[in-house]
C-alpha cells in the first residue's frame, strides 16, 4: 500500500497540471502511458471545480502545453477526453503552445481537428 | 478531394529520407499478436493502412501507444477479441494478415473478408489451406473466415503459387505451432524476410526465409521484442528513377542496396552513375537524358512489380525505344493510358508496353488510377512542361509518406491542393 502510494506521488512529480491564473492552466513534464492516470485525475478534479465555481470561474479554459517534455499517444487519449468532458460541461477547452512531437503524434492520429491543433498554432 | 499540383522542370539534386516500408510493418504489427509481452517498433511509415491496422489491434484489445518518434509499442497480453470486422477489413485488405497470428495464439479468429474477394480467389485459400494443413478447422461463412484449433500442428505445406501475404500468415501461424512446418513455394520478397527477423527475435526459430523453402519451428511462446522496420524499397526506387528522369542528383538515406539490386541495374542500364554506401544510395545522371530500358517484372529478386509503371515514365522521356513486360498481375498499365495525354508514345500490347520515347512530356490533368501508377504520373509530371494537376492522390497517400514534401525537399515544385 505504501509502496504504491509512494509510486503514485512519483509519477505525480513527473507530471503535473496547475492553475496559473482563473482560467489559465500549465501542463509539465512526461504525458506518457504511466503519467496519464494520474493526470486524469488532476484533470478530472479541475473540471469539477470549474462546474462548482462556475459563477465566478470563466467558461472558457485554456492549458499551455509548453511544459511538455515527452509524450505519447496516450497523452493524446487524455487531451481527447478532457476536450470530451469540458465540452458534456458546456466548457470551451483549448490548448496552445504545442509541443512539435506532441502535434506530430495528434497528426499521425489524425486528430488534429479535434483538438484544433492548427487554429491554436495559427491563432 | 486532394490533388497534386508539379510544375515540371525542375532538376532534382539533394538527400531524402527513406520511410520504412509499409508491406514489412503491417504485417509485423500483426505479428505483435503472437507475443505476450510488449513490441515496440520503429521506422513505421506514416501511412493509412498503418494507422487502419492500429485501429484493428485496438477492436482486438491490443493496446497501443505511438511516442515521439513515431514509434509504436503494442502490448498483446490483454486480448479480449479474435474478431476482425468488415468495416474495418474492407478498407484494407491486408487485415487477413491478423488470421494466423489470432489462430496460432488464441484457438480462434473470425475475420471478415474484404469485399470483391470471392472465396476462390487463390490467394485467400492458400491462407486457408495452409491452416487447414496445419489442423485448423476453417469455414467461410457470411464473409467471415472462421478458423479453430486447439493448438495448430506442423505440417509440410507446398503453395500452389507464390503469395507474400500467404507465406506471412502461414509462418506467423507456424511460429506457435507444435513441431516443424516447411513451407514450400513460399515468396522470397525482403519484407518476408523483415518479418522472420522480427518474429526470430521475438523467439521464434525461423530459417530459410528470402529462399522458396521456409523451415518453422513452433515454440511455446513468443516475447515481446524492440524492431525496426526495414526501409521501403519502392520508394527508394521512386526517388531514384525521379533524378534519373529530371538528369538530377538523388542521394537516398536509410535504406539498402541489397534490396534494390535489379533496379540499381537498370539505371546503370539507362546511363545513370548510381553509387551505394552504408545506408545509402545514390543516382547521379549528370544533366543527361537516360536511355530507353528493356524491363519484364517476377517475383523477388528478379525486378519488382511494385516499379514497372515508374520505368515506363522514365522509357516515356528515354533515348529510343524499349518494351516493359508484365508478369505478375494483370491489366498493370493504366497508368500509360494517362501518359499518352501527356504525350507519351506508348502501345499496349497485352502484358507488354512498348515505349517510345519523346523529348518531352506536356503537362494535362491526369487521374491517379492505383497506387504504383500514381507515382509514374507524379514522375511524369516532375519532367512535363506546364503543370500537372494529378486527381485521385488517395492511392499515392496509400503507399508514400509525405511524398510532396520528399520531392520539395529535392528541389520540385510540387503543392498539395485541395
Amino acid at each position: 500500500m505504501r509502496h504504491r502510494q509512494a509510486e503514485q506521488a512519483a509519477t505525480e512529480r513527473l507530471a503535473t497540471l496547475t492553475e496559473i491564473s482563473p482560467g489559465q492552466f500549465e501542463l509539465k513534464g512526461a504525458l506518457i502511458l504511466s503519467t496519464v492516470p494520474s493526470l486524469a485525475r488532476q484533470g478530472a478534479r479541475l473540471l469539477k471545480a470549474v462546474r462548482t465555481k462556475r459563477d465566478s470561474t470563466p467558461l472558457a479554459l485554456e492549458i499551455d502545453l509548453s511544459g511538455v517534455k515527452r509524450s505519447s499517444s496516450a497523452g493524446i487519449a487524455l487531451l481527447l477526453d478532457w476536450v470530451d468532458q469540458a465540452g458534456s460541461d458546456g466548457i470551451d477547452l483549448q490548448f496552445r503552445n504545442w509541443p512539435e512531437a506532441l502535434a506530430r503524434i495528434a497528426s499521425f492520429s489524425n486528430v488534429e481537428g479535434l483538438l484544433r491543433i492548427e487554429a491554436a498554432q495559427h491563432g | 478531394m486532394d490533388k497534386l499540383l508539379i510544375s515540371g522542370g525542375a532538376r532534382l539534386d539533394g538527400e531524402v529520407r527513406a520511410s520504412g516500408a509499409k508491406n514489412a510493418a503491417l504485417p509485423i504489427m500483426a505479428a505483435t499478436l503472437l507475443a505476450d509481452g510488449i513490441c515496440s517498433l520503429t521506422n513505421v511509415p506514416h501511412l493509412r493502412d498503418i494507422t487502419t491496422t492500429m485501429e484493428l489491434l485496438g477492436r482486438l484489445g491490443v493496446q497501443l501507444t505511438v511516442d515521439e518518434r513515431m514509434g509504436i509499442q503494442a502490448d498483446a497480453r490483454e486480448v479480449t477479441s479474435v474478431e476482425a470486422p468488415y468495416e474495418l477489413v474492407k478498407t484494407m485488405r491486408a487485415s487477413i494478415l491478423v488470421l494466423g497470428p489470432l489462430l496460432a495464439r488464441f484457438g480462434a479468429a473470425d475475420v471478415s473478408l474484404p469485399g470483391g474477394c470471392a472465396i476462390g480467389a487463390r490467394p485467400v485459400n492458400i491462407h486457408l489451406d495452409g491452416l487447414r494443413a496445419m489442423g485448423a478447422e476453417v469455414r467461410v461463412e457470411n464473409g467471415f473466415v472462421h478458423a479453430r484449433a486447439k493448438r495448430l500442428q506442423g505440417a509440410r505445406f507446398v503453395m500452389d503459387m507464390v503469395t507474400v501475404t500467404g507465406t506471412e500468415n502461414l509462418m506467423m501461424a507456424a511460429a506457435l505451432a507444435d513441431g516443424e512446418t516447411v513451407l514450400e513455394n513460399a515468396a522470397r520478397e525482403p519484407e518476408v524476410v523483415d518479418l522472420a527477423q522480427f518474429l526470430n527475435r521475438m523467439g521464434a526459430r525461423i530459417s530459410g526465409a528470402g529462399t522458396d523453402s521456409i523451415h518453422i519451428q513452433g515454440v511455446e511462446r513468443l516475447a515481446g521484442t524492440d524492431y525496426a522496420v526495414m526501409p521501403d524499397r519502392i520508394e527508394t526506387g521512386t526517388y531514384l528513377v525521379a533524378a534519373a528522369m529530371t538528369g538530377g542528383r538523388v542521394r537516398v538515406r536509410d535504406t539498402r542496396a541489397d534490396l534494390l539490386d535489379a533496379v540499381l541495374m537498370k539505371l546503370r542500364e539507362a546511363g545513370a552513375q548510381v553509387s551505394t554506401g552504408e545506408g545509402w544510395i545514390e543516382v547521379d545522371m549528370q544533366g543527361k537524358r537516360p536511355r530507353a530500358v528493356d524491363i519484364q517484372t517476377a517475383p523477388h529478386p528478379a525486378f519488382p512489380t511494385d516499379m514497372q509503371a515508374q520505368f515506363c515514365a522514365l522509357n516515356s522521356i528515354a533515348e529510343g525505344a524499349a518494351t516493359v513486360k508484365e508478369t505478375v498481375f494483370e491489366n498493370r498499365f493504366m497508368h500509360a493510358l494517362e501518359m499518352q495525354r501527356m504525350g507519351a508514345d506508348i502501345r499496349i500490347e497485352g502484358n507488354v508496353a512498348i515505349c517510345r520515347g519523346v523529348e518531352r512530356l506536356t503537362a494535362a490533368p491526369v487521374m491517379a488510377t492505383d497506387l504504383r501508377a500514381s507515382a509514374s504520373l507524379v514522375l511524369a509530371g516532375l519532367v512535363a512542361e506546364g503543370d500537372t494537376l494529378i486527381d485521385r492522390i488517395y492511392h499515392i497517400d496509400r503507399g508514400y509518406d509525405n511524398i510532396e514534401e520528399k520531392f520539395a525537399t529535392l528541389g520540385a515544385v510540387i503543392r498539395r491542393v485541395h
